[in-house]
């Protein structure tokens, strides 16, 4: 313990040695003093009551401008429905540019940084993010790339980390996708990046649906395929502009069985689990009907 | 608020002894607002009725001109005719207005729904003359050799929009197929049902003739709306809403010229809501009636904007009525598959926004709701943004 205190003494001696060398240097003490006191002016200057209620302000209005751009799409979406996945494409594209453009204009304005200025402060602050931001610098290129490289839209059916659903928003730091049941996932951008990320409709409204049947090996192929086709084309969420393919495929697992595959395009992707289920109840009743389907020979089998 | 009678009978000589064409002030008459009743024997010359005089018909002569190559053409390859048309646009009257190119002709005009083999079998049979015909088949084997012309009108009918809806149309196509020989079928199919049938079974492809009817060009329409004005004198009211510098514009003028000018604005503007369709600029003219009295018809064109939110289901109803022509409660529930209940309530909902009306068939027991021709291009417009139809518009 005693030398721990010895040790103490010993460096706060040492800290405070150089000061009194300077104390007894009158010319470096009126040097520094002059230096304290003009970088103490310009601070006061900088962080005047007016300059931090102009940055409030220009803070605020670019705030309402993306809230005014957000507000706009909104309108267009509605106005425009066939067109809106390029509207929401450009919509975080065009808040990152207002937050871009408004910062700048603000730094450039009110501080009238120099050259040094701006590259020591654009230094330090690399430095501090590298350190304190790893994770958030990563999440924020990685947010750029995908506004930029395109991998998907708002409004794309995408499945990342095994969560499917439509992106509602791109942001800066992460993406947000609604899935099938409602719940809003929010991945991270830096993961996004890193990871694999299938797209269903690219950009398209419309996007491809596979409806899988699972029927007795020995059925009727000539009448399954008249009423899968049937089904498919009388689904009014189908898009009537593209084909519908019947495909049929063996399984000789466990219990045989004809994997019965209608592909078909809903004509909007939010609408994909929907005609999935309209072409599936649709096939399913005339195939009962048709005697193609019998549900209790389905059961016994599997017994 | 009631008027004075002096009032009212003050406001009566003035609508009555303002001339257009005079120097007196026509303005007043021109905001008058209240309608006053039109006579029935005035609206009858606007029913949407096909016509059936072909001297009625007019500015078809071209369209008769290709009927005519496309029969001739008939007895060389046997092929049968299939005649594309908007609904409303005149495809009834210019098949009847083309009947004496054929000689004897029969027409099935088909205003219902086909239901089952059987009805259509027997109404086939009624008009061959053949009887106790069993199906389609039998009937086939049954026409004897003499040469007939049949025209079998909105053959969409025959199609119903749910799984084994579409056997009937299938069937009456080998049908054609099976005895063109003999018979020179004429079948008529609108538009946007055809648009269906095409890009889902490729319905043209059965047939190697096809003729799609054009729209009317402006003077033509211009003619038939006041052909059947004949007797009438028309007076064009100033629109409502018009800027002050049209306003000023028409104080400017004489009352010939504001006439004049009026009624060219007029005729555009029926042009562009109607696109050449003759029952829609029918109806935009019967909108736009302001007052009919003492052989004087009073206009000021009508706005047809649609200011309806409609759902994605009520829109899908629509366009289910639109590929069928018409439907009732009990199709629409088989074409979406949607409860008897909720099938009315939507219907109902529509009829009071007046974007569907029923009707009354003689053959028919049900209700049949049509789409109301005044929304046509609009509701076309909306299934393109809104179902992602890539319909011709034009």
């Amino acid at each position: 313990m005693k030398r721990y205190w010895s040790k103490t003494l010993l460096v706060f001696v040492t800290a405070l040695l150089p000061f009194t060398l300077i104390a007894q240097q009158p010319d470096i003490v009126g040097d520094v003093t002059g230096n304290v006191g003009s970088a103490l002016e310009k601070a006061t200057n900088i962080i005047s009551a007016e300059n931090i209620l102009t940055a409030i302000v220009i803070l605020f209005m670019i705030w309402l401008t993306t809230r005014i751009n957000n507000w706009s799409m909104k309108y267009l979406v509605k106005r425009f429905n066939r067109h809106r996945l390029k509207i929401l494409r450009a919509q975080p594209i065009i808040n990152v540019l207002l937050w871009i453009i408004g910062l700048f204009s603000l730094i450039f304005t009110l501080f009238h940084p120099s050259q040094e200025a701006l590259m020591a402060m654009m230094g330090s602050s690399a430095l501090a993010l590298g350190f304190a931001a790893q994770d958030i610098v990563k999440n924020i290129f990685g947010g750029l790339l995908i506004l930029f490289d395109r991998p998907f839209q708002i409004g794309d059916r995408v499945n990342i980390d095994n969560s499917y659903g439509e992106v509602m928003n791109i942001g800066l730091r992460n993406t947000q996708i609604n899935t099938l049941d409602d719940s809003i996932v929010t991945v991270p951008n830096a993961k996004i990046i890193s990871d694999n990320v299938s797209n269903a409709n690219s950009g398209a409204l419309d996007c491809m649906v596979v409806v899988d049947l699972w029927l007795p090996i020995d059925i009727n192929v000539e009448t399954v395929r008249k009423i899968a086709f049937e089904a498919a084309i009388t689904s009014r969420y189908l898009n009537i502009d593209k084909p519908v393919v019947i495909l049929f495929f063996d399984h000789f697992d466990a219990t045989p069985s004809t994997n019965v595959k209608i592909k078909a395009y809903v004509l909007d992707a939010r609408y994909e689990k929907a005609f999935a289920g309209d072409v599936t109840e649709a096939a399913k009743k005339a195939l009962k009907s048709a005697g193609a389907y019998n549900a209790n020979r389905e059961m016994k089998k599997l017994e | 608020m009631k008027f004075p009678e002096q009032w009212i009978k003050l406001k009566e000589w003035f609508l009555d002894n303002l001339q257009i064409g005079t120097n007196r002030e026509t303005h007043e008459l021109e905001e008058v607002e209240d309608k006053a009743e039109i006579p029935d024997e005035y609206l009858e010359r606007f029913t949407l009725n096909p016509l059936y005089d072909k001297s009625q018909v007019l500015a078809r002569e071209e369209e008769i001109s290709v009927l005519e190559k496309a029969y001739n053409n008939y007895k060389i390859t046997k092929n049968a005719l299939l005649l594309v048309g908007e609904a409303g646009a005149g495809m009834s009257s210019l098949l009847n207005a083309s009947c004496s190119l054929y000689g004897q002709v029969h027409i099935m005009e088909n205003d219902t729904n086909f239901n089952s083999h059987h009805q259509l079998c027997k109404e086939l049979s009624k008009v061959l003359g053949i009887e106790d015909a069993k199906n389609l088949e039998d009937l086939a084997s049954k026409i004897g050799e003499e040469e007939r012309v049949i025209v079998f009108e909105n053959v969409e009918r025959l199609f119903l929009r749910k799984v084994g809806g579409f056997n009937l149309l299938e069937d009456f196509l080998l049908f054609i197929h099976s005895t063109k020989e003999k018979i020179y079928w004429i079948t008529t199919i609108n538009k946007y049902s055809l648009y269906y049938l095409e890009s889902t079974i490729g319905f043209t492809s059965n047939f190697l003739s096809i003729v799609r009817l054009q729209p009317f060009v402006f003077e033509s329409m211009k003619k038939v709306i006041l052909d059947r004005n004949k007797s009438f004198e028309i007076v064009y009211l100033k629109p409502k809403g018009m800027t002050k510098r049209m306003a000023n514009k028409y104080k400017a003028m004489s009352a010939p010229e504001k006439q004049e000018s009026l009624e060219s604005a007029f005729f555009k503007q029926m042009f562009q809501f109607s696109n050449g369709n003759i029952s829609r600029s029918m109806l935009f003219w019967k909108k736009s009636i302001h007052r009919v009295k003492e052989k004087k018809v009073y206009v000021r064109a009508f706005d047809p904007k649609l200011n309806v939110e409609l759902s994605l289901h009520e829109l899908m109803i629509l366009e289910a009525i639109m590929q069928h022509t018409s439907l009732s409660v009990k199709e629409l529930r088989m074409v979406l598959r949607n409860s008897s209940k909720g099938s009315r309530l939507s219907l109902e909902f529509l009829r009071e926004k007046n974007l569907v009306y029923p009707k009354k068939y003689k053959e028919s027991d049900d209700l049949e709701y049509q789409i109301n021709l005044l929304y046509l291009k609009e509701l076309q417009s909306l299934f393109h943004s809104r179902l992602n139809r890539n319909f011709n518009l034009t």
